[in-house]
């Protein structure tokens, strides 16, 4: 890849300022997961399809496998690792751990991103909202019950806090 | 279909138009303009579209996101997210048809980044944004560095994923006609399971009464034939009959026979041909009962 | 019967957040794609491009000499180029011949995974295609191709019990019916993945995850030729399982090439991959034919039914042999006769998925059940209830059950969901019916015919905290947490002082494998006899300080005191750093448990099988389109026998995975193979259910004490994927007369089904 090929891009990461050099035929999965090191966002089937690879770009999910790098340049992306922490949990994350609805795992950040941009959309989401929000995160594990129950849950506590 | 890694390509990302379309011009041969990019990576990674030397990626290019509202008509740059489309309360209002169907595609991150003009340009038999276009009568406001062209919808399917689009042009702009005062429109389409699916069939109708006679009514199938169309015998059928269920019926099975469906891992053409008729008398009494219940 | 908290147990039975869940919400969870070594080259597989060829040339030169290229190897690389679970017929890499469009052939470790991919295309493969064979029922025919050598049919499995000709001739009615069901694809989240790393002082480790961890070691090292002392398998994060990470994927390819170049070496499969590489559920043809009592009463039921295997063994024939114990379906029958082949094709390779055989017979006969019980104009639920195992009765391997709850589940589940009931089938909306369905099922806990022991090794720290240590790798279901539960509970001790460390073959003990909805029964068992083993150690020094015999000692959240007498106690930490640091003994214990079962008769098939049963009802509530054939389920009630319910969440996530997993099988999955070519190798067309798909679900946990499992719990994992589809099936025979036969039940095969019926009303 020769050096004048490489394509420089500035973009807000989960709060911060980056500025990084890409390949434009790498996505921004690969960014993410192998320069970044976040490895958060998940590579489940690579083509769109899965929603594992979800992150919020200006707010709103998209399939992170599908956006060519540079296509990130000037955009607002939020990961699953500049959600909640240890100490802080998101809603969202503290309801998901409470109700046990989380098992393999491997689905839990897209959903979690997807469930996020529902929330700050619709603060009181019907179940059908969230399975509409959801409709793009596969997930075998779970049969999605106790995931929408808990998408819910985090919604009400959410509006009781306001 | 080997799921393969993209190959380097020299990428542009212009601001303008006037940037644009010389690059387009002049490497378009052998290069490929990228709007939201939903169909053309996964593309890439299949090889369904073969290894680029360059892409033309027209995000930011801010002349082509905007919904103008210009009364009887609607002019939608080709840039306008799916999910734009979806919220936008003029869209819902004017082309209604359209809104109806974008709720039903996809899923909310194929919406964020996909575009209408994308949906379009990719011409996959049952792009759920064609029928409802096709049977307001929509044109395509297509440029070059040789100027711009209007094409009527109808004329820009040329077969399976190919368009009249010739190398150097891009689609700028949809005309959309409102949906008239008058009339009553309905999308409708089947999919294999419960949740969002990619079309089996899918249809549009757009249809005007008068005393309960059929005045006008145009109806645009999408996943029956190599590419979306309008069911033309079947309007004439249904001009000047009244609106009945017999005469919905008899339409219903008038289409059957104008489409041309094929059988692939989706379906088979003898199922698409049924459930078309089926699509067809829903989607014209829904079309109709918004009028009478207006 | 004692629930949980009457019994007093404070840490089983209850629902304890999952350890795991924290680090998967803030994505810190570790899968193997997430690792990264330095100087980690990374691998890919060419594959067969035709299903049955010889391969007379592979020439890797040119690949070799890309730059980039790191090291390209071929069956000539393999130490000992065979595997397999029971027969060892299936390659590493294909050597003079290739059986299905998925065998590898070479593989390459470069600088970056673009690389690696290119070099596929420069190494040269010449082929002399051969005459393939893709339907089962073709391979059997005398001139059919020979996938093997010995020929297509891999292996028979037979029952016999009592004498079907007898029962025929005392039935009022004999009712017949074929059945089918699809090759289907786990769909786990997570592709394969694994990391090797070699170096000359540690031998080879390998981060991935199985749910057959020593299986795969056992294995790779015989395939490396190396003491499986010098491998070392851990289990990192795993993305699922469900019968998908049974036996060895790409371990080989990994170790090889990290040997080779004495470089870390990553290989992660593709979703296309998972679809046309690794293991499938097996695609079943089945005939049914029952004798019965115009009262509903079975006498006789023969079923004759074929597996597609594909190119090569894996567990097909414990699979089939499942299968066939269940195939019968939950009920006395006095005379059975069950067929189970087992045969080669060239298609993509059956292995193990969740239930083994058992779904695909399940949906059948539940189907064939409401097929007589129409015939009859029997209620359904009547039929079942008529003809249900009980403890006491025998199942046709002539094994008798004990503490069956087949009747309860159908007592509760059909309460729940208001069977009784009067059932409107309109909706309101013409075009669209609702019907509902049920089905119950039996499904075995273990390994079938084989000794499947599991160990744990519990220790106790002097500060009176635990690790214990087992081989039950966790897929996501939570084995981790609920074997901590049990630990905890077993030991007396709070739970957040007991550590699990699980899944790595250097350091945890054997077991058989997270597989059989085994983990809770097998390991938990061996958790508790080595927790009793460390108590007894602590109750020995208690003894003599409380000046007690051992009989009168309890131990209870870090304590271990006098039974009603609970002033009377020591610290758990005294008596372990008593025990360890002032006697000299480290208070370690090591256990393990192997549930018993018998090799079944060749020719008969008579035997015990397996320990313990659970069994279930499901109840579907479905609405069918009859404009587009499209089926919803709106509903399902769901009532499991899982004897206690160590963690009552997460065996509710068990049946809410289960049954959307039943969904798929009964709707719209299946894996569609042409001349050996998978037409859907993804998610595009290959459907499994979305959030928008799933029903409502009201999920029953059915409890009961099983006498042979830790602290009364049996298993669910895949009982609860087993009943779904016909209660479908038949819901949607219900709701407008149709009963498809072959699965999935598509809208296409409703709609059409729906033309060709004659006219209901």
């Amino acid at each position: 890849m020769m050096k004048e090929d490489l394509v420089e891009i500035e973009f807000t990461l989960n709060g911060s300022t980056i500025k990084l050099k890409v390949k434009p035929n790498e996505t921004l999965l690969d960014v993410l997961r192998h320069r970044l090191k976040l490895t958060g966002a998940k590579k489940g089937c690579d083509t769109g399809e899965c929603g594992a690879c979800t992150v919020l770009m200006d707010g709103k999910p998209v399939n992170s496998c599908l956006i060519l790098a540079p296509k990130a340049n000037g955009k607002d992306v939020l990961t699953i690792e500049g959600l909640g922490s240890r100490d802080t949990l998101h809603p969202l994350q503290e309801a998901l751990i409470n109700s046990n609805a989380v098992q393999c795992g491997f689905c839990i950040p897209g959903i979690i991103m997807s469930a996020k941009a529902l929330l700050d959309e619709d603060p009181n989401p019907t179940r059908e909202d969230v399975q509409e929000a959801i409709s793009g995160n596969l997930c075998r594990c779970t049969g999605y019950v106790p995931i929408i129950e808990a998408i819910l849950e985090a919604s009400k506590k959410n509006s009781e806090k306001k | 279909m080997a799921l393969r890694t993209i190959k380097p390509f020299k990428y542009f990302q212009p601001s303008t138009l006037v940037e644009l379309l010389p690059l387009v011009e002049k490497f378009g041969s052998e290069g490929k303009i990228m709007a939201g990019g939903t169909d053309l990576v996964v593309q890439l990674k299949t090889r369904e579209v073969p290894p680029l030397k360059y892409i033309f990626d027209i995000e930011n290019i801010e002349e082509l996101h905007y919904i103008r509202d210009e009364g009887e008509t609607l002019r939608i740059g080709s840039m306008v997210k799916l999910r734009t489309l979806k919220a936008s309360p003029v869209i819902r209002k004017k082309t209604f048809i359209l809104a109806e169907a974008v709720r039903s595609m996809a899923t909310p991150q194929i919406r964020t980044m996909g575009t209408i003009g994308g949906n379009l340009c990719n011409a996959s038999p049952g792009a759920d944004t064609a029928p409802p276009l096709l049977s307001l009568g929509a044109r395509l406001k297509i440029l070059s560095t040789k100027g711009e062209r209007i094409v009527p919808i109808e004329n820009f399917f040329a077969s399976v994923k190919r368009t009249a689009l010739r190398s150097g042009e891009l689609v700028t702009e949809i005309i959309v006609p409102c949906q008239p005062d008058g009339y009553g429109g309905a999308f409708m389409k089947v999919g294999r399971r419960v949740g969002h699916d990619i079309s089996v069939a899918n249809v549009a109708v757009v249809v005007k009464l008068k005393k309960d006679c059929v005045e006008d009514v145009r109806i645009a199938l999408g996943s029956v034939a190599p590419t979306p169309m309008r069911a033309i015998e079947t309007e004439a059928f249904l001009k000047g009959k009244a609106c009945d269920q017999g005469n919905i019926t008899r339409a219903a099975e008038i289409a059957s026979t104008e489409i041309r469906p094929i059988s692939d891992i989706r379906a088979s053409a003898e199922y698409r041909r049924d459930v078309v008729k089926s699509l067809i008398e829903m989607a014209i009494q829904r079309a109709a009962e918004r009028i009478r219940g207006r | 019967m004692k629930s949980m908290t009457e019994a007093g147990y404070r840490i089983f039975g209850k629902s304890i957040p999952k350890r795991d869940s924290m680090d998967k919400v803030l994505g810190a969870a570790r899968y193997a794609d997430d690792l990264e070594f330095p100087g980690m080259l990374y691998a890919k597989l060419l594959r067969s491009k035709h299903p049955h060829a010889k391969v007379l040339r592979v020439d890797t030169s040119r690949a070799e000499s890309l730059p980039g290229i790191r090291a390209v190897i071929t069956a000539e690389d393999v130490p000992l180029n065979a595997y397999g679970y029971n027969f060892k017929d299936q390659v590493v890499f294909a050597q003079d011949k290739v059986r299905y469009m998925g065998d590898p052939i070479a593989a390459v470790a470069a600088e970056n995974e673009e690389i690696a991919e290119e070099a596929l295309e420069f190494i040269d493969v010449e082929y002399e295609a051969l005459p393939a064979v893709f339907d089962p029922r073709e391979a059997l025919r005398p001139n059919a191709p020979k996938v093997h050598e010995g020929g297509n049919l891999c292996f028979h499995r037979k029952i016999r019990f009592g004498d079907v000709e007898e029962g025929l001739r005392l039935s009022d009615k004999i009712i017949e019916d074929s059945f089918s069901t699809g090759k289907m694809e786990h769909c786990h989240l997570e592709p394969h993945t694994g990391v090797a790393v070699f170096n000359d002082q540690e031998g080879l480790t390998i981060w991935s995850s199985w749910a057959m961890l020593f299986n795969v070691h056992g294995e790779l090292a015989r395939i490396l030729k190396m003491p499986s002392s010098k491998i070392r398998l851990i289990h990192a994060a795993c993305g699922g399982g469900f019968g998908g990470r049974n036996e060895v994927s790409l371990e080989p390819y990994i170790a090889l090439l990290a040997m080779k170049t004495r470089r870390p070496v990553k290989m992660a499969w593709t979703r296309e991959e998972e679809f046309t590489g690794s293991t499938t559920r097996h695609s079943y043809f089945l005939e049914y034919k029952t004798g019965v009592k115009k009262d509903g009463t079975l006498l006789s039921r023969e079923v004759s039914m074929i597996s597609d295997n594909g190119a090569y063994t894996q567990l097909g024939e414990s699979q089939i042999t499942k299968a066939s114990i269940f195939a019968p379906g939950p009920y006395k029958i006095p005379h059975v006769k069950v067929d189970g082949y087992l045969v080669y094709t060239n298609n993509t390779v059956g292995g193990a998925m969740r239930g083994f055989g058992v779904p695909q017979v399940m949906a059948a006969v539940e189907s064939h059940m409401d097929h007589i019980a129409e015939i009859l104009g029997v209620d359904p639920l009547e039929l079942r209830l008529r003809n249900a195992l009980e403890s006491g009765d025998r199942i046709a391997t002539g094994q008798m059950l004990h503490n069956e709850q087949l009747k309860v589940t159908l007592a509760r589940a059909s309460e729940a969901a208001g069977w009784e009931k009067p059932y409107k089938k309109e909706t309101g909306v013409p075009h669209i019916k609702r019907g509902r369905g049920i089905a119950c099922m039996l499904y075995p806990i273990g390994l079938t015919e084989k000794p499947n022991p599991s160990a744990a090794v519990v220790k106790v720290n002097p500060d009176g905290s635990a690790v214990v240590l087992v081989g039950s790798a966790d897929m996501g279901q939570g084995s981790d947490t609920v074997l901590s539960q049990i630990a905890a509970e077993a030991l007396g001790m709070p739970l957040d002082t007991v550590a699990l460390v699980s899944g790595d073959t250097k350091i945890t003990p054997h077991c058989s494998g997270s597989v059989a909805s085994r983990v809770t029964y097998a390991t938990g068992n061996a958790i508790r006899r080595a927790a009793d083993k460390a108590k007894g150690m602590l109750f020995e020094i208690a003894a003599e300080k409380l000046s007690v015999s051992t009989e009168a000692l309890e131990a209870e959240d870090g304590w271990v005191s006098v039974k009603n007498t609970p002033k009377k106690c020591i610290s758990i930490g005294t008596l372990a750093f008593t025990s360890y640091q002032l006697n000299g003994k480290p208070v370690v214990a090591t256990a393990y448990f192997n549930p018993p079962n018998t090799l079944l008769d060749p020719e008969t098939g008579q035997g015990d099988p397996f320990p313990a049963y659970v069994s279930a009802t499901q109840i579907a509530e479905v609405e069918v389109d009859t404009k587009t054939g499209l089926a919803k389920v709106v509903r399902i009630t769901a009532a499991h026998d899982v004897g206690r319910a160590v963690n009552p969440e997460l065996v509710r996530g068990q049946i809410t995975g289960g049954i959307l997993m039943g969904l798929g099988q009964a709707l719209t999955e299946e894996i569609l193979l042409e001349e050996g070519r998978t037409l859907n190798p993804n998610f595009t067309d290959y459907l499994i259910p979305t959030a928008m798909d799933a029903p409502e679900i009201d999920a029953i946990i059915v409890e009961s004490d099983e006498p042979t499992g830790p602290f009364g719990a049996k298993g669910l994992g895949e009982a609860t994927n087993i009943a779904t589809a016909p209660a479908i099936i038949n819901a949607i025979n219900d709701a407008v007369g149709i009963r498809i036969r072959e699965l999935p039940a598509t809208p296409e095969k409703i709609l059409l089904a729906l033309r060709k019926a004659p006219k209901r009303h």
